[in-house]
């Protein structure tokens, strides 16, 4: 009894200090989680936009007339592309004029009200286009303007380039934080185990002169780092509870691409609460050794 | 049961405080360790007490070289001292009955928890403790400090009592309390290390005495 209310005296000396530490020992874990999560959730993002993308061959208006005439025109490209750049993975789709305004008239009514008024002068304008999806080579990309059939390519990989980079940037960026916080993170056990451990250098004294066991000497202070640490546990817990939804839809907000990003399962809440637990049952033990090596440089 | 050869003790950058020190005592015997202010005194009792080491020299205590011993032998012989520094050395946030428990609990005592609640409440009321029971220590004057430290050395039926200045803070009916309880417990096979500048004790409870002077111990 008397060890664990040795253990519990800086919450009885200094309750607004242990307070204090607690929740920000909590929020510098969430926080370190959050961006851990983030570079977590990031990397599929920035591999995808690498990898995949959607290349619009766009057809030469002379093909036109010959495609629209015979049908079998769309598969010969189809077909030609498949053979030629090895689109064994690739998903090749045909898109007519006629494909073209049905696509409009869902997507967009107004303009394709427009285009239809405008009649088959404006619709022998509109473009005609094969796109090819999935992991592209740039030697395939080559390749596909070599076509006589092709006029110009448009690639998404060029359109999200910037994506891309923004979103490795914001990896990195991520990455130089979380070691900052890792160090804030050590120095902070450090200097709270310190603190600790001037808690009980005089009754870690007391109990090795009164012949005091190892667990004896050491169960103050892994009391008062486990009691701190089970403190900070329950914030965390509030903290990805009560915030999680709402970061992941700011995060969702961020861009198109992270749509799927989705809100934290329950087991990495129960992780971040143990992560919490265990800086201070690490606090602990330190502030232990410190008040013992206190001791020991006595004599 | 207990024997210093050639001991001395020597602290950094300071003079020998302690000189060649030769003692030798059985179980159960009484001895004063007397001397005027810087004598060595406290040094000494520090040492038997296991508090500090030698520079110099050896120290066996029940049968174990204290240089020699292993942490664990080392908890065992402290097990069985009833230390009483001139610092006191309590736990001041502590109550009275928990810094009595700590001393019981720590020195791996067989007795029963009732057996202990009856020893502890026997010597808080000798002492004059019972209304300070569940007082915490730092709320306490010295003298009742003090007593609270004898009653801590005595609840765990020492082999050994080592007691600097003891009865420094107390007026006349608590000095002859706690040497009651001194003579009591030696009686009992506990033999008594007490370092002391009263005269009077050593007068009226004669026993064996020794004279530290400069360091250097002469028994009489």
């Amino acid at each position: 009894m008397f060890l664990i209310k040795l253990g519990m005296r800086p919450w009885m000396k200094s309750t607004f200090s242990q307070m204090l530490t607690g929740i920000g020992l909590a929020a510098l874990v969430s926080i370190m989680g959050v961006i851990w999560q983030l570079d977590r959730k990031l990397g599929p993002v920035v591999r995808k936009l690498n990898r995949e993308q959607t290349v619009t061959v766009f057809l030469k208006p002379i093909d036109h007339a010959k495609v629209e005439a015979n049908n079998e025109k769309s598969f010969e490209i189809v077909d030609q592309i498949r053979a030629e750049i090895g689109a064994k993975n690739l998903d090749v789709k045909f898109t007519s004029t006629a494909d073209f305004l049905a696509e409009t008239k869902t997507a967009y009514p107004d303009l394709y009200q427009e285009l239809d008024a405008g009649g088959a002068e404006v619709q022998a304008l509109l473009p005609e286009f094969v796109t090819v999806s999935g992991e592209i080579r740039p030697e395939q990309i080559e390749k596909l303007k070599t076509f006589e059939f092709t006029e110009s390519i448009d690639s998404s990989r060029q359109k999200f380039l910037h994506a891309a980079g923004a979103f490795q940037a914001l990896r990195w960026i991520g990455r130089f934080f979380l070691v900052g916080l890792l160090l804030t993170l050590a120095s902070g056990i450090l200097h709270l185990s310190r603190i600790l451990g001037y808690f009980h250098v005089e009754s870690t004294r007391v109990i090795k002169q009164w012949g005091g066991g190892f667990w004896q000497l050491r169960a103050p202070a892994l009391i008062s780092g486990l009691s701190l640490g089970a403190f900070s546990s329950l914030i965390t817990l509030a903290i990805w509870v009560g915030l999680g939804q709402k970061m992941v839809i700011l995060l969702q907000g961020l861009s198109p691409f992270l749509k799927d990003i989705e809100v934290p399962q329950s087991s990495l809440t129960v992780v971040m609460a143990a992560a919490s637990l265990f800086v201070g049952l690490v606090s602990g033990w330190l502030s232990s050794q410190f008040a013992l090596s206190d001791n020991l440089r006595r004599n | 049961m207990i024997e210093l050869t050639g001991v001395s003790k020597q602290y950094f950058g300071q003079n020998r405080v302690l000189e060649q020190v030769h003692l030798s005592l059985n179980k159960g015997d009484f001895l004063y360790v007397v001397g005027g202010s810087g004598a060595g005194k406290s040094s000494l009792l520090r040492l038997l007490a296991t508090e500090e080491t030698p520079t110099h020299g050896a120290i066996k205590l029940f049968g174990y070289d204290l240089q020699k011993s292993s942490a664990r032998q080392l908890r065992s012989i402290r097990q069985v001292i009833g230390y009483i520094p001139q610092s006191i050395q309590l736990i001041g946030d502590l109550t009275v009955i928990d810094n009595l428990e700590l001393s019981f609990k720590l020195g791996g005592s067989k007795i029963t928890g009732t057996q202990s609640r009856a020893r502890m409440g026997e010597l808080m009321d000798r002492l004059g403790l019972t209304s300070k029971r569940d007082t915490l220590v730092n709320q306490l004057s010295g003298g009742e400090a003090q007593r609270v430290a004898v009653a801590r050395a005595l609840v765990r039926n020492p082999e050994m009592i080592v007691a600097d200045e003891p009865t420094g803070a107390q007026d006349l009916e608590y000095t002859w309390a706690m040497m009651d309880l001194f003579v009591k417990a030696n009686l009992g096979g506990t033999t008594l290390v007490i370092a002391t500048h009263d005269r009077e004790i050593v007068k009226r409870v004669r026993k064996r005495t020794a004279v530290l002077k400069q360091g250097k111990l002469i028994v009489e």
